[in-house]
This record gives structure tokens, C-alpha cells and sequence, in this order.
């Protein structure tokens, strides 16, 4: 502004100035002569308008009026007018760099080339210049602005000569001052640009070489000028039409920015919304209007999809308009205003989705947008009486249902973050509902069908609760986990099985308060049916309970082996006939009460015969056989991957059974790429990466079907099995967790009881099984018969194929239960091992009755008295080293396989001894095995024998591995004689 | 042919010659099918024996005295048990006696019992007579041959004779299940108490 007027105020100046340029001009223009002069004519055309625009600046807006905060209609005028002030002045502001950029150009050297006019190296910008002064024009066009203008500003502009000047110059002057003020403000701009172009014609004759520059900046400014006529086009015909509907609606809808696009008044079209007509329709650039008396209804186009349908009542096309909640039909009378309301509707819509106007304003061919139209991202907010009123959706949509990715936050707090599919939620999805008056809420983040929680999901509750577990119709249904939750002290843990919220079906209850484990069966919360209780104490009992009660006989077994078989109450009070096995075994038939504080009472026979076996049973008695069978304990896991399996290589089911949301976890899984394994609580989001880059692991389920069926080779069967069970992204891997997460909670801390062995290997046997039905049926009809050939086959079961593979997974807490339960024999071994280690090689040697010609001591060359008293750990080493490598592994057939190597130690030893192949004896080879066994000093050999006993493969009964078993056994027992123990060393 | 897996046990004091015996019956005759052993303590051969295939496997335990307590573990499921004792010592047939004892009280039930004079080659110093051992197995209902380890006389028929006595298998369920186990233990094994 300020150099606008040192301008004026300076003319003469800068008229020699000019001058000067011109002086300087003489010399460049033998090189450029013709584009020289296009150049010149620009710069005088623009230092006209420029004066133009300074006289209108000094006339009118210099004159505006200071706030005027009494008149409400300056309010909503004042903001337009003064940005139309401010549009004018950046105008005039880019007009003067302009020039001056102009003269710079002339002054410059010969060869700078056309780019350096603004017009051609800058069209873009010149076209933005208009575009945006046009935009602050036409808005004050809408609202009326100059009206009010003249009107308001009339007595001040009536005595300002200058601004009559202008008037009277351009103008007939019996127009009204408002429509002279319109003319004012754009004519001669709008005429500017057809100058502009004459000058770019000019230059595009004169030059050869760059004329495809000057062809674009040509293109530009023609399509400028169809815009600006367009543009004031639109703004009149919106000005008028706001004019004829009443001001309440105008008070509502007219903003500056909005344009009238299409009006039912020009092309006849009417709508129907249900059983409502609308005889006006009005469509806006962001807005559709219907009218209808005083009724008004409005859609947002972000929000509004149109489809040319054919109605099937009249045969007559028409188009369908979809909003969220309300579908309309437009009927034209004729067809081509119905066509021509169909490209409006869609032109408008895609532009207000765009957020942009098409340049030059219509035309723009919309074929390879049309998905775009159909599915968009849009926000809405629900009216209507339903599920979602009041609701703000914000996100995806398909022809105006919730489809994709979005987020719906309700009025009350609730909010739904997630994927939707056809209007409901579907898939992954995050759901917040406000509880204890908005201090909390319950989060769930899980898997969705038809607007219904289902499948896996993880909850956790304002009350601190967190469930983890399967859901179906919005309750916990099948296998869960419930727990106290935020590092808050626990209270109790569920893992079970749920029905319509309510623990129901097999399940284990741990009660941290009581120290108490319930481990049985449930039914509407409550225990019901059989089940065992262990305590923190080593004290447990199985029984009958009946809605939480417990009932009828049970067996009660306290940790110093005493057993009560009979009527009992849960606080441990006899009462009834039953019978009681003491742990020295003796034993008491008869009837038993007692009370608090009054000790036991009873009136019985006391038994004392076959003490010792009763007392043996006692202490391997086990719990819970033939009342919790197996295949009803963990029916919830399998449940969802038998279903998934069912269901085939669906994305979503795989989704819903892995429980993981796979589309975003792989993009996480890009982002954090490199980054350290997501931590816990994200782990239901971002699985850990590491397993699923080995290769033969693959992550699908229609692979795994697949590779199964391809699977040729036992080997290759085994290798592929175990890293599926590994593989967390594998649904066996994914079974496996849950698997072992509950058998963890059933059998580690309290549950580590020995006399739950029996329900443990027993259910590991049971998931051996079951595995093994579902791999067998996914391998390949070639393979099972082959490998089932009995001739030729390696044959498949349970034992041999599966259960190796998973019972590592069992193993810390199996092996326990097993080291428990043979606590007592296994003590007397360890004791006769102490003993048995005092002595040296020789001497042991001599007290196992080792024959003197298998003794390996020949290489050494020793007095017999060094014999006896040095040498020690020497003899048998490899044997020995072997047997010991049997606790590193979980897998038996690999403890037994190690078990065959140490005999074939053995027997490579002693035929290095006798310096000839020798098939050893039993005779000769239960000593030498027993001194191996007492120099291998494995510590839970008894654990290790058992555990190897139950998990073998049952057909080898009777077979080499069993004798091999069979014989360890023999020296295990062995050394646990009185004899061994405290036999009289030799001296 | 159907295979049927039949565990013998042999029992029978130190130096009788147990292992020979079944050294001597393994290694006479090609076995079709190569079976892992251990030594001579546990051996497999497969013999016909009339629509079946009777697939020995032996299993050889220690005869001093020490280990006997742990000889239950070695007969448990055993179809047959081989008794051997030495025709030429009188206590191996003593000791041969309190097996048949035990077993009758602990081992199996029908297990098939066999008693086996070795060493019959040694006859002219032999203190067991033939006819007292006969007639000792007679009243226990066992199989008895006097056999000769060194110079392979009756090792063949003595396995023969055990073949021979184990019961047929239930012809339904012969057809049931081809590889039916005779030796199968009682599924409570794991809970048994030693």
C-alpha cells in the first residue's frame, strides 16, 4: 500500500524512470525486437490497471467504514467486504511486483528468455492470483454485499467527486450505485485477462523455440477466463435465488462460500422421501436442499451418494440419493433433466469430496473416480431414533452404510474404533464403554460379526477385571481367561470355559485370597458337577459339588499322606461313615464327626493288615480320573480352531481365531521392523516377529492346510510340526499357548500336586490325541497310507508324531508333578547314590559283583592298593557321560534312544577290555548298567523313568526300549535297597 | 501273515546257560526281520507258527541272587517265561522251583511256563535226574525239554512247544485287529506300585 502511494505521489519520477528503462531497451532490442514489444504493451496495460485499482482504493475502499457494532447487518456483511479488501490489496500488491519484475526483464541481458515474464513462467500463479480475488468477490456477490454497500455508505459516496469520476467514466450512469460498485470491483480485472492473452498470442507468433511454454501460460488464462465468467455467473444466480426463497431458510443455509449448482426451478426434478414430496430441490456445492412448504430438509454431500436406478413400479429411471439414514428418489419428468441431474449430483459430490473446485468449474470426466464417489471417508452424526443416534461416525462409507475403517463415538461416552462392514461392526474393533459414571470404562478390543462381539477378544473392565478369551453375541462364551488385572493385588484367576458370561463347563479357579484351586467343572457360575480342590497347604480332596455346594462322598488327602474317603464339609469337618487310611497305613472304617475345637470323633474298626500297600496308595493316589475325562476339559480351545480349520482360508476367521488383527499388525510390524519386540500388552496387536522370518513357517491358514497336504516325508512332517507348535503366528503355535497357558493354571503353584499326575499326563496324552486327529486329517491321503503301510510304513499315532513335539511345552510343570510324586523313592535312590559315590571305581566294581575280566582297568598300570584307593569316575566314562545327556531333552524317544547308545558304551568298553566282540548277558550286564547308573547321578531319575514310562509310544510294549527301560528301572530300585544304602563298604 | 509280538522272559540261576540257550535259537536261523538287540539280553526271532507269525522277544534278566527282587519288573506281561537250570547242578533246580513259585503267586495269568535242562550234552555228570524234572513239570502243568545249548539239540522244539501252547487269539477279534499284542500290560500300569 505504502509503495502504491509513494507512487502516485511520485509520478514524475517515475516517469523518467521509465525513461531510463526505455533508454536502456534501445540496445536489447535488435536481438528480442517483437517479444520486447508484447513485453512492453503488458507492462503498459498492467501500469493501467494498476492505476485503476488505486483510483477505485482511494475512492471506495479508503472509505469503509469502521466497525459498526449497532448494525447487525454490517456484522455479517463486514467480515466479506473486508476480506474483499484485503483479496484487492494482495491483488494490487502482486499487480506492482509484476511490473516491476516487467521492467527488470526489459533491462535484462539478451538471451533471458521468455521464462522471465511472469505471465509465461508464472501462469499458475497468475491464475491463482484471479482465482483467489475472484473468490473473495463472488462471496460478497452472494450475500449481497455492494447493495448494502451503496445503501450504507450512499451519503459519503455522494459527495466523493473522484469515485463519480470513475463511475461516470466506465458506466451508463443510470445504474444504480450498487451494480456500479459490481463493475467497479471486476470489470476491468475480468477484462485484464483478455488483454493478457492478446499479448501471450503475440508472443506465442514470435517465438519459435519456447512457444510450448507460452502455449500452456495461453491454455491457463483461457481457462481463467471461462472460470471468472463462470464463477460470476454462479454467485449471480445464487445471489438471485437467495433472493426468492423466504429469509428464514436464507437466515439457515446462505454462507458466502456456498453456490447454487443446480436449482429445480431451471431443470425440473422433484424428490421423494418415503411418502413425502418435495417439489423444490436445491443443489449446492456442499448441500442438498428440499423444499416443500415450510418443510426443509438438508444433506451434506460428503455424505450423499446418487445412483441412476430404474424403478421397477413405473419402469421409469430415476435417481436413488442415499444419506445415512434417509433414502430419496429424484424423478424428472423428462429424461434428459434427470441425466442432467445425475452429472450435477456427481460432479458436486466429488468436488465437495475433493475439497477443490474443478478448473475451468464443470467438465471434468469422472468415470475413473466413480469407486471413490461410492466409498469415501466422510464424518456423519445420527439423528435418528436407533442403535447409533446421536452417534458421530467418522470414517469409511459405501454407498451410505458404515463400511471399513472408522471410528463411532456415541453422546454417552461410548466409542467404537474399528471395522465395519455393511452398517455393523465387523472384524477388528475397539469398543470403550463409560462405567461407574464415566471414572471408568470397560475396553474391549476384539473381533466383531454383524455388530456383535465374537471370536477372541480381550476385555478389560472398568472394575480392574481383564478378560482374555472368546466371546460370541457380545458375551464370553467358550474358553477365557478372567483375572484381577493393573498391578493391582490379585485376587483370583478363572481360566475355563464361559456360556453367556457366566463360568460354565470345565474350568480352574484359583482363589488367591483362600489358597484355594478349583479345579471342575462349572455351571452358572458356580461349581456344579465333579471337581478337585488343592490347597496352598498340599491338602486336597475331590468330590461332587452341587450349585457350590459340596455334596455327597468325596476323597480327602492331606499332605502327610492320610487319606478320608466319605462325607465332608469344604471347611474340612468329617461327618458320616467313611473311611480313614492313616499314613502309617493303618486305617479306620467307621463313622467320624468333628467339630471346631473338639477334635475328630469317631466309632469304628481300626485295620492294621497290608499297612504298608494301603499307605503306598495313599501316596500315589490320584485325583480327578474317570470324573474329568479328558475330552471335555478344553473343549473351548479346540472349539475355535476345529471352526476356523472348518471355515477354510478365510482372512477374517484366521483373524478371529489367532486373535490378532493381521492388516494392521503387519503394518506395525513394517514400522517397528528393527525395533524391538512389541511388549506385552501390544502383543495382541504386533506379535513378535522373529519366528514367523523362518521360512518353512508359514502364517496362513490355507498354508497350513496346504503344506500339510504336501507334506511327503515323516521327516520333513516332524520338523514342520514342531516349528509350527513354536510359531505364535501358526494356528498350532497358537493352540499350543493356549494349551499350555491352561495347563499352567491347572498344575503349577498349588496344582504342582503329586496327586494331580494322574490328570496331568493324562490330559497331555488326551491333547496328543486330539492333535494328531486334526494334523492326520489335513495330510495327504498318499502319505497316511503310506506311512500307515504296515510293511513298510514307520507308521502314525499320537505317540510317536505328536506328543514328542508338544510335551516340551508341558514339560516344566509335568516333570514336577512327576519329581512330587516320587519323592519318597526317589530320596532313598539319591542315598544309595551318596553311598555308592564314597566308594572308588574298583571297590564299587567289586560291591556291585562286577565279573574281575569285564573290569576296564588294564590299561592301568597300577599296584593293586592304588586301585583301590584312586582311581575313581574312570571307569565307564562314555557310558556314563551318555546316561546323563538323558535329562537334557523332553522328547522320550530321545531319552531312550540315549538309553540304547550308553548299552552300546557299555559293550563297546568291555569289548575294548576283553579286546573281542562280547554279547553281554544279563548276568553280566545288570551290574555294569548299575554302576553306570550310580556314577551318572542324575538326580530325578525316578521323575525321568516315569515320565518316560507313560509318554512311550504304547505298541513298543514288550519291545527293546522297553526292556531298556525296564532294565534302568531294575537299577533304579536296585540301588535303592537297604543293601545298597547301607551295605557294609569293602574295605 | 499276521504277526503277533509275544514277550518271553527267561529266568534261571547265574551259569545255567540262559543266554546260550536263546544265543543259540536266535542265531541258527535267519530272522527276516533284523531287530535291534542288546547283547545277549534281549533277542527277537520270529518263528511260523501255524496261520500266525510268532515274534519271540526275549527278555533276559540277571540270575544272582541280589537281583531277584527286581525279576517282577522283568516278567510283568510276559506271554511265556523259559525256567533253565543246569542238569548238572542240583541246586539250579532248587532255584528253578522258587521261580515257578513266584510266578505262580505274582507273574501273569496263563503265562505259559517252560523248564529247560541245559547242558544235556553233560549228561554223564548230571545230578538232576530227568525223570524227577518231568515229573515236576508235569504237576505245575509245564512245558519241559532238556536241551543241549552247545550242540543245539531241542532249542528249536522248546520254542516250538511254547508256540504251540500259547492260546489262539479270539478268532473275531484275529480278525479284528492283525497286530493284536498279547504282551500288551494292564492300562494301570503306570500306577503300580513296586
Amino acid at each position: 500500500m505504502s509503495s502504491c502511494d509513494h507512487w502516485r505521489q511520485h509520478t514524475g519520477s517515475v516517469v523518467s524512470w521509465e525513461c531510463e528503462s526505455t533508454a536502456k531497451e534501445v540496445h536489447t532490442t535488435e536481438v528480442r525486437p517483437r517479444g520486447t514489444a508484447a513485453v512492453r504493451t503488458l507492462l503498459d496495460d498492467d501500469k493501467a490497471l494498476q492505476r485503476h485499482l488505486t483510483d477505485i482504493r482511494h475512492a471506495v475502499l479508503d472509505q469503509l467504514p469502521q466497525d459498526d457494532t449497532a448494525d447487525p447487518r454490517w456484522q455479517c456483511q463486514a467480515q466479506n467486504i473486508m476480506r474483499l479488501n484485503e483479496g484487492f490489496r494482495a491483488f494490487c500488491e502482486r499487480l506492482e511486483e509484476n511490473c516491476t519484475s516487467l521492467s527488470c526483464w526489459l533491462c535484462q541481458e539478451p538471451m533471458a528468455g521468455v521464462q522471465g515474464i511472469y505471465l509465461v513462467g508464472d501462469a499458475r500463479g497468475v491464475r491463482d492470483a484471479y482465482i483467489e480475488y475472484f473468490s473473495c468477490f463472488t462471496n460478497v456477490v452472494v450475500l449481497g454485499g455492494f447493495e448494502f454497500l451503496s445503501r450504507k455508505m450512499s451519503s459519503v459516496w455522494k459527495k466523493n467527486k473522484e469515485l463519480q469520476r470513475l463511475v461516470s467514466g466506465m458506466q451508463k450512469s443510470e445504474n444504480p450505485a450498487s451494480v456500479c460498485l459490481y463493475q467497479l470491483f471486476h470489470e476491468k480485472i475480468q477484462e485484464q485477462i483478455s488483454q493478457y492473452a492478446l499479448v501471450l498470442t503475440r508472443l506465442f507468433d514470435d517465438q519459435a523455440e519456447e512457444c510450448q511454454e507460452v502455449g500452456s501460460a495461453l491454455k491457463e488464462l483461457v481457462g481463467l477466463q471461462h472460470y471468472v465468467s463462470q464463477v460470476l455467473d454462479e454467485a449471480n444466480s445464487t445471489k438471485r435465488m437467495w433472493q426468492t426463497v423466504g429469509q428464514k431458510l436464507t437466515d439457515l443455509f446462505r454462507t458466502p462460500a456456498r453456490r447454487l449448482r443446480e436449482d429445480s426451478k431451471n431443470v425440473p426434478i422433484s424428490a421423494f422421501l418415503g411418502r413425502s414430496a418435495y417439489d423444490r430441490v436445491l443443489l449446492f456445492d456442499d448441500l442438498l436442499l428440499l423444499l416443500q412448504g415450510s418443510d426443509v430438509r438438508s444433506y451434506n454431500l460428503t455424505t450423499l451418494w446418487a445412483k441412476a436406478i430404474v424403478e421397477e413400479t413405473c419402469d421409469r429411471r430415476c435417481i436413488r440419493v442415499t444419506s445415512p439414514e434417509d433414502d430419496l428418489i429424484l424423478v424428472a419428468e423428462r429424461a434428459e433433466n434427470e441425466v442432467v441431474w445425475q452429472w450435477k449430483l456427481d460432479q458436486a459430490i466429488r468436488q465437495c469430496l475433493s475439497g477443490h473446485r474443478d478448473f475451468p468449474l464443470w467438465g471434468k470426466e469422472t468415470d475413473n473416480r466413480k469407486q471413490s464417489l461410492a466409498s469415501r471417508f466422510a464424518e456423519y452424526t445420527f439423528r435418528n431414533e436407533g442403535r447409533f443416534k446421536n452417534a458421530t461416525y467418522q470414517g469409511q462409507w459405501t454407498y451410505g452404510r458404515l463400511h471399513g475403517k472408522g471410528t463411532l463415538s456415541w453422546e454417552d461416552g461410548r466409542n467404537y474404533t474399528g471395522d465395519f462392514k455393511d452398517h455393523q461392526e465387523h472384524g477388528f474393533g475397539v469398543f470403550v464403554n463409560p462405567c461407574h459414571g464415566g471414572e471408568a470404562h470397560d475396553c474391549y478390543k476384539c473381533h466383531w460379526k454383524r455388530g456383535q462381539m465374537q471370536g477372541y477378544g480381550i476385555c478389560e473392565y472398568g472394575n480392574n477385571l481383564t478378560y482374555r478369551g472368546y466371546f460370541l453375541d457380545n458375551a464370553r462364551h467358550g474358553f477365557g481367561v478372567l483375572e484381577k488385572s493393573r498391578g493391582e493385588k490379585a485376587t483370583f484367576r478363572y481360566v475355563g470355559h464361559w456360556e453367556n458370561n457366566k463360568k460354565s463347563g470345565y474350568g480352574v479357579l484359583e482363589d488367591y485370597d483362600s489358597g484355594q484351586r478349583y479345579i471342575g467343572m462349572w455351571q452358572d457360575d458356580q461349581r456344579h458337577g465333579h471337581g478337585v480342590v488343592v490347597t496352598q497347604s498340599g491338602l486336597c480332596y475331590q468330590g461332587c459339588f452341587v450349585n457350590d455346594k459340596l455334596t455327597g462322598v468325596g476323597t480327602l488327602l492331606s499332605d502327610d499322606d492320610s487319606a478320608f474317603e466319605g462325607e465332608f464339609t469344604e471347611e474340612l469337618q468329617l461327618r458320616g461313615k467313611g473311611k480313614m487310611v492313616l499314613p502309617n497305613g493303618y486305617s479306620i472304617e467307621g463313622v467320624f464327626s468333628s467339630t471346631f475345637g473338639d477334635g475328630l470323633q469317631t466309632t469304628g474298626v481300626l485295620m492294621t493288615a497290608d499297612s504298608d500297600r494301603s499307605a503306598k496308595d495313599v501316596q500315589h493316589l490320584q485325583l480327578g480320573i474317570g470324573t474329568l475325562a479328558t475330552e471335555v476339559r478344553w473343549v473351548g480351545i479346540y472349539g475355535p480352531l476345529e471352526e476356523y480349520l472348518r471355515s477354510g482360508s478365510d482372512d477374517l476367521s484366521e483373524e478371529v481365531f489367532l486373535g490378532f488383527h493381521v492388516e494392521s499388525s503387519r503394518a506395525m510390524k513394517k514400522q517397528l521392523r528393527g525395533s524391538p519386540e512389541g511388549t506385552g500388552s501390544e502383543e495382541y496387536l504386533v506379535f513378535s516377529g522373529d519366528r514367523r522370518n523362518s521360512r518353512d513357517v508359514p502364517v496362513k491358514n490355507s498354508d497350513f492346510m496346504l503344506d500339510l497336504q504336501q507334506v511327503t516325508e515323516g521327516e520333513q512332517l516332524t520338523v514342520y510340526l514342531e516349528k509350527a507348535f513354536q510359531s505364535s503366528a501358526h494356528p498350532l503355535g497358537k493352540l499350543m499357548r493356549f494349551l499350555t497357558m491352561a495347563f499352567q493354571a491347572t498344575y503349577s503353584g498349588m496344582g504342582a500336586n503329586k496327586h494331580l499326575l494322574g490328570m496331568a499326563q493324562e490330559e497331555v496324552k488326551g491333547h496328543a490325541t486330539k492333535i494328531f486327529h486334526i494334523v492326520r486329517s489335513h495330510l495327504s491321503e498318499s502319505f497316511v497310507t503310506a506311512a500307515e503301510d504296515k510293511d513298510t510304513g514307520s507308521g502314525l499315532s499320537s505317540y510317536a508324531l505328536v506328543l514328542p513335539l508338544i510335551l516340551p511345552h508341558f514339560c516344566p510343570e509335568l516333570f514336577m508333578l512327576y519329581m512330587l510324586n516320587h519323592e519318597r523313592d526317589n530320596g532313598l535312590y539319591w542315598q544309595g547314590i551318596v553311598h555308592l559315590g564314597l566308594l572308588s571305581d574298583t571297590k564299587l566294581l567289586e560291591f556291585l559283583d562286577v565279573q574281575k575280566h569285564l573290569w576296564p582297568l588294564t590299561d592301568l598300570h597300577l599296584t593293586a592298593s592304588k586301585r583301590y584307593s584312586l582311581v575313581k569316575d574312570q571307569c565307564f566314562l562314555s557310558a556314563i557321560k551318555c546316561l546323563q545327556n538323558i535329562s537334557m531333552t523332553a522328547n522320550p524317544q530321545q531319552k531312550l534312544t540315549t538309553l540304547l547308545r550308553t548299552l552300546e558304551e557299555i559293550e563297546k568298553s568291555v569289548a575294548w577290555v576283553l579286546s573281542r566282540d562280547y554279547k553281554l548277558p544279563m548276568d553280566d550286564l545288570l551290574p555294569l548298567l548299575v554302576y553306570v547308573v550310580s556314577r551318572a547321578k542324575i538326580q530325578h531319575l525316578g521323575a525321568e523313568i516315569h515320565l518316560i514310562r507313560d509318554m512311550m509310544d504304547p505298541s513298543g510294549t514288550g519291545g527293546l526300549y522297553d526292556f531298556l527301560l525296564t532294565a534302568l528301572e531294575s537299577c533304579y530300585e536296585h540301588i535303592q535297597k537297604d543293601e545298597i544304602r547301607r551295605g557294609r563298604v569293602p574295605d | 501273515m499276521a504277526i503277533r509280538e509275544l514277550k518271553v522272559c527267561l529266568l534261571g540261576d547265574t551259569g545255567v546257560g540262559k543266554s546260550s540257550v536263546v544265543c543259540r535259537f536266535v542265531q541258527d536261523h535267519f530272522d527276516h526281520n533284523i531287530s535291534p538287540t542288546i547283547g545277549a539280553s534281549f533277542l527277537t526271532k520270529t518263528v511260523p507258527c501255524g496261520k500266525e507269525l510268532h515274534k519271540f522277544l526275549i527278555w533276559d534278566t540277571a540270575g544272582q541272587e541280589r537281583f531277584h527282587s527286581l525279576a517282577p519288573m522283568y516278567y510283568r506281561g510276559s506271554a511265556a517265561a523259559v525256567i533253565v537250570y543246569d542238569i548238572t547242578k542240583m541246586d539250579t533246580f532248587q532255584t528253578l522251583k522258587k521261580w515257578v513259585k513266584e510266578l505262580k503267586e505274582h507273574g501273569p495269568e496263563d503265562i505259559v511256563v517252560a523248564i529247560a535242562g541245559n547242558k544235556s550234552d553233560l549228561s554223564d555228570i548230571r545230578e538232576v535226574p530227568v525223570k524227577e524234572a518231568k515229573e515236576y513239570a508235569e504237576s505245575i502243568s509245564a512245558i519241559f525239554i532238556e536241551t543241549s545249548a552247545r550242540n543245539a539239540v531241542n532249542i528249536e522244539e522248546l520254542f516250538q512247544k511254547i508256540s504251540r501252547q500259547i492260546p489262539p487269539l479270539d478268532p473275531q477279534e484275529y480278525e479284528k485287529t492283525d497286530a493284536f499284542k498279547l504282551t500288551r500290560p494292564p492300562p494301570t500300569s503306570s500306577k503300580r506300585c513296586c
